[in-house]
């Protein structure tokens, strides 16, 4: 799926978060990744100056306890309709990893919600996955943002297929036992 | 019954990180990951001094409230600040301070307990978070001990509710 050894030196990675300590620590990791320079900033309006401009490749966002202004970001990034700007990998991460909150962020077109403090190992391996995974990408009046469908790979390995069976009148239609 | 549908268009995308990625010159993964946490343990120094200077701004606000309850903005500004502090003492391993920070957070977080701690109770915490804090690791023994006194507490204020389980840290 990727090339020999993803080169990093060329990407330009923007780092929203208004902490500055944290920052610092995932620019440290990208540092590492190859990264040369990440964009740090701290609050949403120069995030979204700098996503319109179209200079950053992808963005690791950082939502607080008040998620609003990330979603906006999110969303702002995702409605833009010139260029590839809108289909760039988007990471959230998040000390709340509470359904609602990975639910927000997905709705509004994030690739990927990760529960803080993120590890090196995982930060590396969702940044390659939102480059070089195949995933279509929806556009619709109420959605824009990486196709959320899983792809029908049929049945896990082992086990027998579930059959279908009379159908029980007292569960919806498609009930399905072994 | 009529439905209007909505248009909704699939594309396949072009993503500029790929063609960036894909230029010769990488190093491999392993590679990526060590340096990575290098990188960490470089500004180990610099963010544990950092930890230090949060949970002191957060026992100077428990001495402020002097025994009250505590108000709603209370409590969002000390969430804040043990977000940073459980994001940063994870990413170093220091489980200690991850945890007592994370009891803290949850209780903050317990309807049951939100109405019932006081700045009494709140700085138990953060004073076990001052002694984690220390990288000397000289009350890191003596840390089960206190843990579960603060388990205890936790209990007490947030009865039937269980503690978060530690989070996966980082360097």
């Amino acid at each position: 799926m990727t090339a020999a050894h993803p080169n990093f030196a060329k990407a330009n990675l923007m780092i929203l978060d208004t902490e500055r300590a944290s920052a610092r620590l995932v620019a440290g990791m990208l540092s590492g990744f190859g990264v040369n320079n990440p964009f740090l900033v701290h609050d949403t309006d120069e995030a979204n100056t700098l996503l319109g401009a179209g200079v950053a490749d992808a963005a690791i966002v950082t939502m607080g306890r008040n998620a609003d202004p990330v979603l906006d970001v999110i969303q702002k990034v995702r409605a833009i309709k010139a260029g590839i700007v809108r289909f760039m990998p988007i990471i959230v991460l998040t000390g709340d990893a509470q359904p609602g909150t990975i639910a927000m962020a997905r709705d509004a077109g994030a690739n990927f919600v990760v529960r803080r403090p993120i590890a090196p190992a995982a930060l590396y391996d969702r940044l390659i996955w939102a480059a070089y995974s195949e995933k279509k990408f929806v556009q619709s009046r109420t959605y824009c943002g990486p196709d959320r469908r899983f792809r029908d790979q049929g049945p896990p390995p082992g086990g027998e297929r579930r059959v279908l069976t009379k159908a029980d009148p007292t569960r919806s239609q498609g009930f399905f036992e072994v | 019954m009529s439905q209007n549908h909505e248009p909704v268009l699939i594309v396949d995308p072009v993503i500029g990180l790929k063609k960036k990625l894909s230029l010769p010159g990488g190093i491999s993964r392993e590679a990526a990951l060590a340096r990575a946490h290098d990188r960490l343990q470089e500004q180990r120094r610099e963010a544990i001094d950092d930890l230090v200077t949060r949970i002191a701004a957060l026992r100077q606000m428990g001495y402020t409230l002097d025994g009250m309850l505590l108000t709603k903005q209370d409590m969002s500004d000390l969430q804040e600040q043990l977000d940073e502090i459980l994001n940063i003492a994870g990413t170093f391993h220091m489980w200690n301070l991850v945890t007592t920070a994370a009891f803290l957070y949850d209780l903050l977080r317990s309807r049951t307990a939100r109405h019932r701690l006081n700045a009494d109770s709140l700085n138990t915490f953060i004073h076990a978070m001052q002694l984690f804090a220390i990288p000397s690791g000289r009350y890191e023994e003596d840390g089960l001990v206190v843990l579960e006194q603060l388990r205890r507490l936790f209990e007490f204020f947030a009865p039937g509710q269980v503690p978060r389980q530690q989070m996966l840290g980082a360097a």
